[in-house]
This record gives structure tokens, C-alpha cells and sequence, in this order.
């Protein structure tokens, strides 16, 4: 009898899964449009790219979303379009004036705004915030789990070092300005064992004589387009600060750096870590390829 | 007994009222998905989807409601001022008063208070700047500390220059975020949240264009210079303080709602004078509609141009501004 | 001796810059073109915007028909005193018949978008009366300056005044115009029975048509009377400083003013 008993069990539960889907599953939005080159991104990487009806012109990564129907730019948003496409939700980024977020509201839309994270931590949370809005919760939890694990065994082996170089991250040229600690581009230095010459100083425009005289052993230029390489020749005339006699300055993808996909992103961590530890090049590609818990 | 110059400017304002009818009828049925004329009166008395009923009174009719008022608002005051200053390159942002409500707005931005309060505390803190500096020019002139009108307007003009170093201040110190921010709200806009503030608009400027109008004989006086204006029985200084108040709110009001949008207070009047006269009953009317036709053609230019792209309105009306007050300068100056 | 329509006693008045006039006594009657003359900056335009209610008063009065001008309106004022300064660089492109319409702005008195019936009827009159009539319809900026001047001079007619000042009006015209306006304003005097008081620096414009001179100097009022006794060496030499000579013009018998080499 309880032989039978376990398998019409099986049976019938097999059947109710069949026949009967699950709530989750109805409640799964349907339509999302995206403001936010970062949550374009991640909405990609939690499987729901289909559902994206719309984004920014801005949001050009992954390759898909290029294909997507664009709203709006920098400026300017068309409301008409996304009123006539009739959204489930819709998720903004700072760029986002708040006017026109006033005025979605106002139709009744669901708004999720996310600004810019200042650390890795606050960036996955508002991955799962939004992944929760559309019922991704759990794969984003899961992503973040693994992400997380990377993170934290890069930084258990280079947090140690007593002699972190000093490194310089430069996010605007003409003025230079230069990103302190408060912003979420330092992580990527924290994390991989160097020290921010901005250390204990608030971002900000600097003077190419300031940093000179705090002779940075790096620099990282995170700008898109060609001003980036300009930027590189200009300082490879400096031949003072360490980094230049070294051949130390390096161009990263903006992109990349101020979008990052969550799942890929301690992988670029693993990279300016080997940038910046040569010595250590082994060991961290064994601790990011290594899958296991 | 209507002269023929009478004649001649009635046709004219009644053609500007044409062109004024067809921009807002194009206005309202064209955007990302066209209305036709057929369909708008549907959607007027209720047979409309959800969906068309929102684009329709939720962003068109407001949009043109505001782009109406508020090409009317600046280019009223860009007559009075012009008249009270006597100089047509005066235009409504030459005395500061932008400049005030914009440093405000950028010190609103840069503290956090519109994450706080919302856009509300934009548009207090825009009309506050305003306000501000319209009461220390008003009781600068008032209190005869400047007894010189043509003081009061360089006065006007340095205020201006010494807000666009501070703001230039406050966005060098700022986040990069609230830096932008402050750029967009620079660049004017014609959107806005609520229908109520495109209702607002369009009251103020009917009811200070009535007052002005009332009193457009003291205008015309003005024009001959203050010792002629007095010798014909206007208490100049009194009416120079009214129609810079009435100018100011205008102004104030224009920024406020919708940041700075150029050409418009400084081209359209001296185009009008061109076209109907300087004598300010006509050019009154004509600044009007003039603007709010000017203002709105261009808003609809800018969102159909290169749809579903949206350009500036500022960079529509600046070009198409530009082009036509050098056109009617080489016109009249043909003869 | 006819009425008097401005009466200044001992009028002391000042720029802040620190021109003054001092203590100038002089009636002005109907019927009469008075000549004020002297040199550059003797004080003649300040008189001119003393009387008119433009300058402040330091000490002395002056009376309109008798009532003193600080109890005045600028309107009241405009209603008895007209006044066509020199013109300046703005130019107006107004219509001639809307620029001659300005005239009747004192008289105001209520809301009205059109002109007048009325107004228009005066405003034609006083063009006519200036003999442009048929200027009504064109544009100021078209036409000449002599032409303008006569449309200054209708405006000022239209504010229906007991007294019309004019600083300078036969300046930059040519001999036919100089001799129109000033026929003009020597006509409107005697027959419109007004006072009209010209600026004047041709002593020779001056002698011929004034019915009486002011001669002022350093914004003093120095000496007034008849052409004949105003215009004689002594007094223009010391005012002039400059070698004078007069003759008489046998055929108006008027006095003829030059400077001999």
C-alpha cells in the first residue's frame, strides 16, 4: 500500500504542476521598459530580455538591446510612446529628470528608479530589487551568491598586502576629475588590493600638478570614445609619476566599469587585480575559475 | 473711421489668429502616433481608448497649452521692458531674474531637496530666485537708491553675469549627477507634471496682458524718453515700476515652469514692430500671439522633426528665431 | 499788456552735477514769441525743464495761470504746457497721425483701444494747421528733418496748450524750413493766442521774429526786452565774448548781427 501511495502521490503532483501552472508563473510581468543602460543590462542577464519592450538610447549592452525600440535619449523621453506600449513597469536611472517621472506617475505607471550605487554592495541589492519587481528574485539571489563568493575571495587575498600600490582613477577629462572613495568606480580598486590616491579625499576636479606630486603607481582612465587614448598620451609626457615610468596607464571600458553585468563583474575586478599584482596573476585566475562554493 | 493703417493691422492680427489655430490643431494631432481631426472629436466626447485619452489631455493639450503661454508670457514682457528701457536688445533674462531663479534651482538640486520634496521644491525654489532678485532691483529703483533706469538695467545685467558664475560654481562642486541635472533644467523644457500648471500659465499671462494692454498710451509715451513722457502728464517713474513688476512675474513665471527658453522675449516684439507699428495697442496683441505662435510651432517642430527623437525646444527657437528676424531686418531695409 | 500764463520769481534750481540756475525772474504772456537765447550751457533748456516741472525747485516759484506748479499733475501740466525738445537719436517709426495722436494722452479718460473721433478730428487740424496735412498717412522715419519738426510742433498743438516751449527747432534745417517754422510759431502766438517760447541760437532768426528776448549766461537770466534793446554790442559782447556788429535790415527793420574779422 505504501508502495502505490508514494507513487499516486508523485503522480498527482506531476498532473497539478502540469495542468494547473503556478501563480508565479501568471504573475510574471509581461511588459518592461528600461531607462537605465545598468538595469538594460541586467534585465538581460536575469533571462528577460523578451520582455523588454523598449529602452534608452543609451543602452547598448548586450548587443540585443540595440534591436529594441529606443524611447529616448539623454534629454528627452517620449512619454506618447510609452503610454501607447503600455508598460507593467518602468525603471528609470538618475538621468532620468524628475519631472518625467512625475508625469509617468501621474499615469499610473509603476516607476522603479535606480540611481547610481556607491559600492558593489548597494549595486546588488538594486539588482534584486529590480529582479523582485519582476519575479527574478531567487535566480538574482542566486547570481549575487556567486558573484559575492568572487568578490570576497579576491579581496581575502589581496586585502593582506601590506604594500598596496597607489592607484589613480580619472572618470572626466577637461577638467580632470577624479573619483574619491565615495563612488562606485573605487570598489573596483578597493576590491582588487590598491589604494585610491584619492584616499580620504571626496571626488572632484584636480590639477595634473596634484597628481604629479602624489605620484601614482597606476592610472586607470575610465572614459568612453577617443579622448580616452588623447588622455593616455598625455600622461605618458609626465614621466615623473611612477605609473608613467612603468608603463602603468591604462584605458578601461566605461562601460563595463559604470554598467556592469552582475554576473561578469568580478571578473573585471579579477582583471584590474592582475593589472595591479602581475605576481599574482595564477592565483586569482584559479580563485575566479574555480565554480564551486 | 478705421484708416487704412487700422485696416491693415486687423488683417494682420487676424491672420497671426489663423496661423495660431492651424499650429495647435497640428499640434494636437501629430506626435509619435497621429490623430486624425476625425478621431480627436471622438476622443472629445469620450469614445477614446484609455490609452488615447492620456496622450491627448495628459501630454498634448497641456504641452500646447503651456508652449502658448508661455511664448506669449515672454514675448509680453519683452515689449514692456524694451518699452521701459527703450532699447529693443533688452529681453526678459537681461535682468537677472533668470539668473536668480536658476542658481536657486541648482542649489535645490546640488542639496537634495527635490529628492526630499519632489518637483515642487523645484518650482518654489525657481520662483523664490526670481522673486528675489525682482524685489532688490524693484527697491533699489523704488527707494531711489538707483535713480537711472538705464542704471537699473546694467544693474540687471551684472546680477545676471554674477548668477552664471555661481552657478557655473555650484555645478564645478557638485556631483556629477546634480551637475547634469542642473544643465537639463537650463535647457528648458515644455513638459510638465500636472495639467493645473499649464492652466495656471495661461491665466497669469491673459490676466497681465489685460493690465497691460489698459495702459499701452503711458507704452507709447515711454518711447519718446522720460522728460517727453513726463511732458505729456505720465508720472514716468510709477509706470516704469508697473510695467517692470508686470514684466518680472512674467518672467518669473516662464522660468519657473519651464527653465530658460531664449529668443523669444527679445525677437518676437522687434519682429512684430517690424510687421504692425510700434504703436503698443497693436504690438501688444500682435507680441502675443506672435509668441504664443512662435513658441508653439517651434515645440512642434522639435518633437516631430526627427521623431520619435525629441531636440530642445531652446535650439528650435533659437535657429528658426534667428532666420526670421534677419530676414525682416533685410526686408525693411531694402527700401 | 497781455495776461500772463508763467510767472517765475527768484527760481533757483540744480543738476546734482552742480549746474544751477540762480535766481531767474521772468513772465511769459500770451499772445508773444519770446526768444530765450545766450550762450551754450547758459541755463536755457534748464529753464525750459524748470518750467515744466522736471527739475527741483531750491528756492522761488513758478506759477501756471496763477496756480504754483508743485501743485500740479504731470497731467494738468501737459495740459497747459507743451513742449518739443531737441530730438533724439531713438528713431520712431511710428505713423504720423498715431505720433500726433500722443498729444492727446493728458486728456485721457477712460479705456480706449481706437482713437477718439474726436482726437483724430484735432490731430488732422493740427496738421493742417502746420500745413502737412497730407502727411497723415506716411511714416515719420520717411521724412525730412524739417518735415519732422512740423510734426513735432502738431503733436504739441494737440495737447490743446496755453504755452509751447521748443529747445532748438530750427537746429540742422535748411534756411526755407528755419523761415517756415519760425513763421509758423510767430503766427500761432499771435493768432491761436498762446504763448510760445523758443530756444534759439540765430540771434538773427531770433531778432527778426521774437516778440521779446531773454538773454541768459552762466544760468543767469542777464537781461529781457525787445529785440531793439537786447540786441545790441555791448550786451551780446560781454555775454558772447566774440567782436559784434549790428546793422539794421532796411527791409524788415530788423536788427542784423555779425562778427567782424
Amino acid at each position: 500500500m505504501k508502495k502505490y501511495s508514494n507513487s499516486l502521490i508523485a503522480l498527482i503532483t506531476i498532473l497539478l504542476i502540469y495542468y494547473f501552472p503556478s501563480n508565479a508563473e501568471e504573475n510574471k510581468t509581461k511588459k518592461i521598459i528600461s531607462l537605465s543602460p545598468s538595469a538594460t543590462e541586467q534585465i538581460f542577464v536575469l533571462g528577460r530580455g523578451d520582455d523588454l519592450v523598449a529602452c534608452s538610447e543609451y543602452c547598448i549592452h548586450p548587443p540585443q538591446a540595440q534591436n529594441k525600440e529606443k524611447i529616448g535619449s539623454l534629454l528627452s523621453v517620449n512619454i506618447e510612446k510609452i503610454l501607447t506600449l503600455n508598460p507593467d513597469i518602468i525603471v528609470t536611472s538618475y538621468h532620468t529628470k524628475p519631472i518625467i517621472i512625475e508625469k509617468l506617475k501621474s499615469f499610473g505607471f509603476e516607476i522603479l528608479i535606480q540611481n547610481t550605487p556607491s559600492n558593489f554592495d548597494e549595486f546588488y541589492m538594486q539588482f534584486i530589487e529590480l529582479a523582485e519587481k519582476i519575479n527574478e528574485k531567487k535566480r538574482a539571489i542566486e547570481i549575487t551568491k556567486s558573484a559575492k563568493n568572487k568578490l570576497i575571495k579576491i579581496s581575502n587575498l589581496l586585502s593582506p598586502l601590506k604594500q598596496k600600490p597607489k592607484a589613480l582613477i580619472q572618470i572626466g577629462v577637461k577638467p580632470i576629475y577624479l573619483a574619491g572613495d565615495e563612488l562606485f568606480v573605487s570598489d573596483f580598486i578597493k576590491y582588487s588590493g590598491a589604494t585610491n590616491l584619492l584616499k580620504n579625499k571626496r571626488s572632484g576636479t584636480y590639477s595634473r600638478e596634484f597628481i604629479i606630486s602624489e605620484k601614482p603607481d597606476f592610472i586607470f582612465i575610465v572614459i568612453s570614445g577617443a579622448m580616452a587614448e588623447e588622455e593616455k598620451r598625455q600622461w605618458e609626457k609626465f614621466d615623473s609619476i611612477p605609473a608613467v615610468q612603468n608603463s602603468r596607464v591604462y584605458t578601461l571600458d566605461s562601460y563595463q566599469i559604470c554598467s556592469p553585468n552582475p554576473i561578469k563583474l568580478p571578473d573585471t575586478v579579477a582583471k584590474i587585480a592582475k593589472i595591479l599584482h602581475p605576481d599574482k596573476i595564477e592565483e586569482i585566475n584559479k580563485l575566479v575559475n574555480d565554480e564551486s562554493n | 473711421m478705421m484708416r487704412a493703417i487700422d485696416k491693415r493691422n486687423i488683417l494682420i492680427l487676424l491672420f497671426l489668429l489663423l496661423l495660431l489655430a492651424i499650429v495647435s490643431i497640428l499640434s494636437i494631432i501629430l506626435g509619435s502616433e497621429n490623430i486624425s481631426l476625425n478621431r480627436f472629436f471622438q476622443i472629445l466626447t469620450g469614445k477614446g481608448t484609455g490609452i488615447e485619452k492620456n496622450i491627448l489631455y495628459g501630454i498634448r493639450i497641456p504641452r500646447l497649452m503651456l508652449a502658448l503661454s508661455i511664448g506669449a508670457s515672454l514675448s509680453i514682457a519683452g515689449v514692456l521692458l524694451q518699452a521701459v528701457f527703450r532699447n529693443p536688445l533688452v529681453e526678459p533674462y537681461t535682468t537677472g531674474i533668470s539668473g536668480g531663479a536658476s542658481f536657486a534651482v541648482s542649489l535645490a538640486l546640488v542639496s537634495g531637496l527635490t529628492k526630499i520634496f519632489g518637483i515642487s521644491a523645484l518650482y518654489l525654489s525657481a520662483f523664490t530666485g526670481a522673486i528675489f532678485v525682482i524685489s532688490i532691483l524693484y527697491l533699489l529703483y523704488q527707494l531711489k537708491k538707483i535713480k537711472n533706469i538705464n542704471t537699473l538695467l546694467l544693474t540687471g545685467i551684472m546680477m545676471s553675469f554674477i548668477f552664471s558664475s555661481l552657478i557655473m560654481l555650484v555645478m564645478a562642486l557638485s556631483k556629477v549627477e546634480n551637475t547634469h541635472s542642473i544643465i537639463f533644467w537650463l535647457m528648458g523644457s515644455l513638459e510638465q507634471s500636472r495639467i493645473q500648471t499649464s492652466l495656471f500659465t495661461i491665466i497669469i499671462s491673459i490676466f497681465l496682458f489685460l493690465i497691460v494692454i489698459y495702459y499701452f498710451h503711458e507704452l507709447d509715451a515711454l518711447l519718446l524718453g522720460e522728460e517727453a513722457a513726463t511732458q505729456l502728464g505720465i508720472n514716468v517713474r510709477n509706470s516704469q515700476i508697473k510695467f517692470f513688476l508686470v514684466a518680472s512675474i512674467l518672467t518669473a513665471c516662464s522660468v519657473t515652469i519651464s527653465g530658460i527658453i531664449g529668443f523669444v522675449g527679445l525677437a518676437i516684439p522687434i519682429i512684430m514692430r517690424k510687421i504692425i507699428g510700434t504703436k503698443h495697442n497693436y504690438l501688444l496683441i500682435a507680441s502675443y500671439l506672435g509668441g504664443a505662435l512662435f513658441l508653439s510651432a517651434c515645440d512642434l517642430i522639435s518633437r516631430t522633426i526627427i521623431a520619435p527623437r525629441e531636440l530642445p525646444v531652446g535650439v528650435i527657437t533659437g535657429i528658426t528665431g534667428g532666420i526670421i528676424f534677419l530676414w525682416t531686418l533685410f526686408k525693411r531695409d531694402k527700401s | 499788456m497781455n495776461e500772463v500764463l508763467i510767472n517765475i520769481e527768484n527760481l533757483s534750481c540744480s543738476y546734482e552735477k552742480g549746474f544751477e540756475l540762480k535766481n531767474i525772474s521772468c513772465k511769459f504772456c500770451r499772445g508773444e514769441l519770446c526768444g530765450i537765447i545766450g550762450p551754450n550751457g547758459s541755463g536755457k533748456t534748464t529753464l525750459i525743464k524748470a518750467a515744466t516741472g522736471l527739475m527741483k525747485i531750491k528756492s522761488g516759484s513758478i506759477e501756471i495761470e496763477g496756480k504754483n506748479l508743485k501743485s500740479l499733475s504731470p497731467s494738468h501740466i501737459a495740459q497747459k504746457i507743451a513742449v518739443v525738445m531737441q530730438e533724439n537719436n531713438y528713431l520712431l517709426e511710428m505713423n504720423v497721425l498715431d505720433y500726433v495722436l500722443l498729444g492727446r494722452i493728458p486728456y485721457r479718460k477712460s479705456f480706449s483701444f481706437m482713437p477718439l473721433k474726436n482726437d483724430i478730428k484735432i490731430a488732422v487740424e493740427m496738421l493742417s494747421k502746420c500745413g502737412i496735412a497730407n502727411f497723415a498717412n506716411r511714416n515719420i522715419s520717411e521724412l525730412s528733418g524739417g518735415e519732422r519738426q512740423l510734426t513735432h510742433i502738431a503733436r504739441a498743438l494737440t495737447q490743446n496748450p496755453q504755452i509751447i516751449f521748443l529747445d532748438e527747432p530750427t537746429n540742422h534745417l535748411d534756411l526755407a524750413h528755419q523761415h517756415q517754422i519760425m513763421n509758423l510759431l510767430k503766427s500761432l502766438a499771435e493768432n491761436e493766442f498762446i504763448c510760445v517760447v523758443v530756444v534759439i541760437h540765430d540771434l538773427n532768426l531770433a531778432g527778426r521774429f521774437c516778440k521779446k528776448l531773454y538773454l541768459m549766461n552762466n544760468g543767469e537770466l542777464i537781461s529781457s526786452g525787445t529785440p531793439n534793446e537786447i540786441l545790441i554790442p555791448n550786451i551780446l559782447e560781454e555775454v558772447y565774448k566774440v567782436k559784434i556788429a549790428i546793422q539794421t535790415d532796411n527791409i524788415n527793420q530788423k536788427p542784423l548781427i555779425f562778427t567782424p574779422l
